[in-house]
């Protein structure tokens, strides 16, 4: 494929998820507002930032008028989780000059590395269908903080709608076709109860990291006992 | 927007950046120059399927912190997820199927 199409196909299959990360923005955007954050403020943050978890957990931070640098070190650890996606991007991305790397580490996110990574099990990744994802995540995201930052609480639920369950959905539709060997099932196997016990009793997003550490050590364990 | 606010917001994007970009920036780095040692090519490997379920576990059966009850709207959206995704390979209907099965048993309260 050409990088032009690349591109469209990761906008097209990043389109519905994006959906889901509007209606998450706005949420976000809603919060933002009542803590006292300008129109212009929620979408500075959402440029110079574009994680969605961090900034939900700077608004209650914001409100306590807690110091820059606490909330700053609180966003490193709770998007931490994006160091290990950035590993596993970086052999696949080898093609890529160096240059457009340090532009496109702005754009690692859960959901387009979900998306991306799913698509190229396994082998290169297209810089391009990355790009595309990212942009309609991020505009997503952006168009959402907007919304709810003008319409605050007057967006309906979307609790109603069913629309959280957008990113357990996603993610478990991209986990299950990749169970086709021994090897898969392991790894999901070991990760889902550590995951659940990292949740339980590690704070924030720290169960990311443990589990997909923990899981992938013995996925790469099981790769050299077969030689 | 008070200078606080404007220095929040760049420690939270320098914060992020530095979370997104070493990692990226080194391995690629090394890839070029050295060949990765073999356990560290198969963790890298092994790392997105295993962070992808990481993801969702909690999702599913921690919602909101709690564990899902079996039966709950969640658990059976996961079920059409999972089954739809086996059989058509349709990422937009799985996904559209599990929302849509979630929101309709919410409806009706179960």
């Amino acid at each position: 494929m050409t990088p032009g199409r690349e591109v469209v196909a990761g906008v097209r299959e990043a389109l519905p998820v994006a959906v889901g990360v509007a209606v998450y923005g706005a949420v976000w955007g809603a919060l933002a507002v009542q803590v006292g954050l300008s129109l212009g403020a929620v979408v500075l943050m959402c440029l110079v930032v574009s994680a969605g978890a961090s900034q939900f957990a700077a608004v209650p931070m914001l409100a306590a008028e807690s110091a820059p640098w606490t909330i700053a070190a609180t966003t490193f650890l709770v998007n931490l989780r994006h160091a290990l996606m950035a590993a596993s991007l970086a052999p696949r991305l080898r093609h890529v000059p160096m240059r457009w790397l340090a532009f496109l580490a702005h754009g690692i996110n859960d959901e387009s590395f979900a998306l991306t990574t799913a698509r190229y099990v396994g082998r290169p990744i297209s810089a391009a269908y990355f790009v595309g994802s990212v942009l309609t995540m991020y505009g997503g995201f952006y168009l959402g903080a907007i919304t709810g930052a003008i319409a605050g609480t007057r967006l309906p639920n979307p609790y109603r709608f069913g629309l959280d369950f957008t990113f357990p959905a996603v993610f478990l539709a991209l986990v299950v076709p990749q169970l086709r060997d021994r090897w898969g099932w392991s790894i999901a196997g070991v990760a889902v109860p550590l995951a659940l016990l990292g949740a339980w009793l590690l704070p924030g997003k720290w169960y990311i990291i443990l589990a997909a550490l923990g899981a992938s050590a013995l996925g790469a364990a099981m790769r050299r006992d077969r030689g | 927007m008070t200078g606080r606010l404007l220095w929040t917001i760049v420690g939270m994007g320098i914060a992020t950046y530095l979370t997104r970009a070493p990692l990226l920036l080194f391995f690629h780095h090394l890839g070029h120059h050295l060949r990765l040692a073999p356990w560290m090519e198969r963790l890298l490997q092994a790392l997105p399927l295993a962070i992808l379920t990481a993801l969702v576990t909690p999702l599913l059966l921690l919602p909101g912190g709690v564990p899902a009850r079996p039966g709950s709207p969640e658990v059976w959206g996961g079920l059409v997820v999972a089954c739809v995704i086996r059989l058509s390979g349709n990422l937009l209907l799985s996904v559209a199927g599990g929302v849509v099965t979630v929101a309709l048993l919410r409806g009706v309260g179960w």
